[in-house]
């Protein structure tokens, strides 16, 4: 089986040039037959004549031998070797133009020509047109030069003569040549300009898909929601069912959430009831079922964000704003722990772009700055840079830091470094998981102001392709 | 104190007006977003306790709702939702507090009491006026460094007076601070907790300003 290239761009660029370069052939190939034909029909005409001539001039002379007028020995007949003779054989004798010294005979009728071969039409028709003319044949001559024939049989006197007529094959095909090699050289010329203009033709016709796959890309980068739908026309069913698709994942997505947020919401209500319900009690047991209660909260709490962050199907499309939405959160922590009087620093505005849900990036913000904010004395400094494919994020606190040894621990859901402080210590393991899930990671460093540095590296979303 | 809360499962919402009453609040339920709502735009709340996942109406949109019409009162957002995406957007719509359920009741009163102190003005939780000291953390009163012991009516209608020490509280205003929604306001009975209370803590602190209210004054004019 032949190999087509895989890109359709290479289809189209081989098919047409394939399709072009036979087209240009079959032209070039009839172009030289009919200019044969017609170069040949001049000179039938012009041997035609001359045996016309021969025919109407021939006479017996006193001897009886065969005569004609010396007039009909002229040019081009009377140069030995041009290929240009005549001769006339009978029962009487036999005559010859002066070009002809030798014995040349006659060849058999039906020869046909080379190109004449081909055409069983033109040789039935030539055969038709002969009747009472001169017929085709073709022959060597005597210096092994092939020739072209005129050949007639005509009654004289008692019998018939033959007469017959050369030309050589240089005169037919002398000219055929000088006049081909200039059309096929323009043939060749209006190919190229032909393959030249299809190679636009295939750019300008792909170039929506080009435009569809960087539509995608945007969408994959959260940029656009939805492909657009101004294309032509064979690519509008295309786009239709693309942005369903997106659409029914992002439908599932949300979907998935809700679900979450509604199970939540209907797990922790009687939660909260059967809490409230256990602080009036004075049972002995009472202490034992609220550390019941937390635990189970706690599991409820985790599983709940491990089941959210599992809902995010496929690469991301999201985009988040980083610090405008680090904005958003700090503020919210500088409202929660206002009695602290912390001071939130940066980032610096910029147009740093993850391509990280909202959702997600206030998860791992709002569990990162919440632990800085506990732990920090009095500042808490967040600084975002940009990284080839990431972006960076460095939250730091000036509070006492961790000791190394405590940091695998720190990231291990369930354990809090110390139970004092409140919060349930699934904060970081969250925060981690989700980043991971993004395909960023979490390191916990010293910081400069001296407390627990957290470096957050996010994927940067793309930029408009 | 005057509480407004706004939950719509009810057995939460009994035991958590029993024990804000317990503690000397006074208490108005909202059972749904519409009301609540209308109930935040309308009354006159120290506090408000807002559920997000409300009939009706949304929390937020409540919460948004108070916020356009200029009602300033502390809200703390009480919800099962614990993303922080909920509480982002929960603190930009203007809450205050965030808690989420479940919950210690000890944790919510703690927060209440510190946002009512918060929006009075006062910095620290001790609050003080000549011999009278209030503890906002804790809802206790000295009188002279010695506990001072009060009845509920006696306890809201001081602790009001307190909060806004050196200033006048209407009448109106103190009565709908001091009894619920739906109890009868008699506004005599006002008139016998002023007395009462100028007798255990000295006439001179409780100014009686004609035809507005009563202030609490360290200051004797």
């Amino acid at each position: 089986m032949t190999k087509m290239p895989r890109s359709l761009a290479g289809r189209l660029r081989l098919g047409a040039i394939v399709g072009m370069v036979a087209a240009l052939v079959v032209a070039g190939t009839a172009i030289a037959l009919i200019l044969e034909r017609f170069i040949i029909g001049q000179i039938d005409q012009r041997l035609d004549g001359q045996i016309a001539a021969l025919s109407t001039d021939l006479a017996k002379d006193a001897s009886g031998l065969l005569t004609v007028g010396p007039a009909l020995s002229g040019p081009p007949f009377d140069r030995p070797g041009s290929g240009w003779t005549w001769q006339i054989v009978g029962q009487d004798g036999r005559l010859a133009s002066p070009s002809l010294p030798g014995q040349l005979s006659i060849p058999a009728r039906r020869q046909g020509g080379r190109f004449q071969q081909l055409s069983g039409f033109s040789e039935w028709l030539g055969t038709v047109r002969s009747i009472g003319r001169p017929y085709p044949a073709d022959g060597p001559g005597n210096d092994g030069e092939y020739l072209h024939w005129r050949i007639l049989d005509v009654p004289f006197a008692s019998g018939t003569v033959t007469i017959a007529a050369t030309a050589p094959y240089a005169a037919i095909y002398a000219p055929l040549r000088e006049t081909m090699f200039p059309l096929a050289s323009a043939l060749v010329v209006l190919g190229l300009l032909l393959i030249g203009a299809m190679m636009v033709q295939v750019r300008l016709g792909l170039r929506p898909l080009a435009q569809l796959r960087a539509d995608l890309a945007n969408v994959r980068a959260g940029i656009r929601t939805a492909v657009p739908k101004d294309q032509p026309s064979e690519i509008i069913p295309l786009v239709e069912e693309l942005n369903s698709v997106l659409s029914e994942n992002a439908e599932g997505l949300a979907r998935a959430r809700r679900h979450v947020a509604n199970l939540a919401h209907g797990l922790k209500t009687p939660l909260a009831g059967l809490s409230l319900g256990l602080e009036g009690s004075s049972d002995r047991e009472a202490p034992v079922m609220r550390a019941q209660l937390e635990l189970m909260e706690r599991l409820i709490r985790h599983h709940l964000a491990r089941a959210r962050a599992g809902a995010l199907a496929g690469p991301p499309r999201a985009s988040t704003n980083v610090s405008e939405r680090l904005a958003d959160i700090t503020n919210m922590m500088a409202t929660i722990y206002r009695d602290r009087h912390l001071r939130y620093e940066g980032p610096a505005s910029s147009d740093l772009v993850v391509a990280v849900e909202p959702q997600d990036f206030d998860e791992i913000f709002g569990n990162v700055l919440d632990n800085a904010s506990k732990w920090a004395r009095s500042r808490v400094a967040i600084v975002a840079s940009l990284g080839p494919r990431h972006v960076v994020i460095d939250v730091d606190d000036d509070g006492p830091g961790l000791d190394p040894v405590s940091i695998p621990e720190a990231m291990r859901p369930g354990k809090r470094i110390d139970e004092a402080t409140p919060g349930y210590g699934f904060g970081l393991p969250i925060a981690s998981e989700l980043t991971q899930l993004y395909g960023g990671d979490i390191q916990l460093l010293k910081a400069e102001l001296g407390g627990l540095r957290v470096r957050i590296s996010l994927p940067r979303r793309q930029t408009a392709a | 104190m005057k509480v407004l809360l706004v939950e719509d499962d009810l057995s939460i919402a009994t035991q958590l007006a029993d024990a804000l009453r317990a503690e000397n609040f006074v208490v108005d339920v909202a059972r749904n977003g519409e009301d609540g709502q209308h109930l935040g735009e309308t009354g006159t709340y120290d506090v408000a306790v807002l559920d997000l996942g409300l009939p009706k109406v949304e929390g937020t949109a409540v919460l948004k709702a108070w916020r356009d019409a200029g009602r300033s009162v502390p809200v703390l957002i009480l919800t099962a939702r614990d993303g922080w995406s909920e509480k982002v957007e929960g603190f930009k719509a203007g809450a205050d507090d965030y808690l989420t359920k479940p919950f210690r009741m000890e944790e919510l009163i703690m927060r209440m009491r510190a946002l009512v102190r918060r929006s009075a003005g006062h910095a620290q939780t001790r609050v003080s006026c000549g011999p009278v000291a209030f503890d906002a953390q804790l809802g206790t009163f000295e009188l002279d460094g010695l506990p001072l012991k009060l009845t509920g009516l006696e306890w809201r209608v001081l602790s009001s007076l307190i909060m806004r020490k050196e200033i006048v509280v209407a009448r109106a205003d103190l009565l709908e601070r001091v009894y619920d929604g739906d109890s009868e306001v008699d506004s005599n009975s006002l008139e016998v907790i002023i007395a009462r209370l100028r007798r255990k803590i000295g006439h001179d602190l409780i100014e009686t300003v004609r035809g507005l209210g009563y202030r609490l004054t360290a200051g004797a004019s």
